[in-house]
């Protein structure tokens, strides 16, 4: 009888998420996460059917974790701006803690598996952000946008400099990490932005 | 939900969905068998039967019978 070992599955899901962030998903394939995990390529069948049930199910996973990230600590009623502040540290602490996801994250970006991740992280996350935007624009906060204006100002310019942070370079060329205080600089522009 | 005791997982030949379909002619047919599938994307076309009845020779014994070779993967 084969027992299920917590660790090890976490091991297998952790290792997975790396294989595949740094490898793609072509290259991926359960014996070579085997081989990583230092585990036999039954082991693995045990839980998962195939690759593609692997894949899937860790891209559902993975959207809930960082749907629960990003709205760790938001108050859905707070003050526009105390409420975005929390949504850029949260952002700007997840790219920071978890290269290894974002670059997970990347690889499933244009494929199907993609849906699964973001139908996972919509469900989690959207009741609270949307209430959080809802709320402010009730109030008289912020005006009433189409969603997609609302985020590309909200959260478009965090984006642009972590993408700078993670290509190491700046516009011209010149090597590029991002301070803190640049984030914060940015952001007191974009509470600006939203002043009616 | 499943019981991973149930669960036996074989190397094998079947290595398309030409060879899959000969396979689930006689797979499907069983009652025994909970689910079955088949990794086409992996270099050991690892097959993977749910069944608390079977044993990994029965299971063997047919995939044999289909033409194709399986053994357990350990």
């Amino acid at each position: 009888m084969r027992n299920r070992d917590i660790e090890k599955e976490q091991l297998v899901k952790q290792k997975a998420i790396e294989l595949i962030g740094k490898g793609g998903l072509d290259y991926f394939s359960i014996n070579k996460l085997a081989k990583e995990c230092k585990i036999s390529v039954a082991t693995i069948y045990i839980y998962y059917k195939d690759k593609d049930d692997l894949i899937s199910r860790l891209a559902a996973e993975q959207g809930e974790t960082m749907a629960d990230d990003l709205v760790r600590g938001l108050d859905p009623d707070a003050p526009f701006e105390q409420g975005l502040r929390t949504q850029w540290a949260n952002r700007y602490r997840q790219m920071l803690n978890n290269q290894t996801l974002s670059l997970f994250f990347e690889q499933i970006r244009s494929t199907l598996y993609y849906n699964r991740f973001m139908g996972a992280f919509t469900e989690k996350a959207e009741p609270i952000l949307g209430a959080f935007v809802q709320h402010a624009v009730d109030r008289g906060d912020i005006p009433n946008l189409p969603l997609e204006v609302y985020w590309s100002v909200a959260f478009g310019p965090l984006y642009g400099l972590v993408k700078f942070h993670n290509d190491g370079v700046s516009l011209n060329g010149r090597p590029f990490t991002l301070k803190e205080e640049m984030l914060w600089q940015a952001f007191e522009l974009v509470v600006k932005a939203f002043k009616k | 939900m499943q019981k991973f005791e149930h669960v036996l997982i074989f190397k094998t030949s079947i290595e398309d969905s030409n060879c899959k379909h000969k396979v689930a002619r006689v797979l499907d047919q069983l009652g025994t068998i909970e689910t079955w599938s088949v990794d086409l994307s992996d270099e050991d076309y690892v097959l993977r039967v749910v069944s608390s009845t079977l044993s990994s020779d029965d299971i063997m014994e047919l995939v044999h019978g289909c033409g194709f070779e399986c053994e357990i993967l350990s």
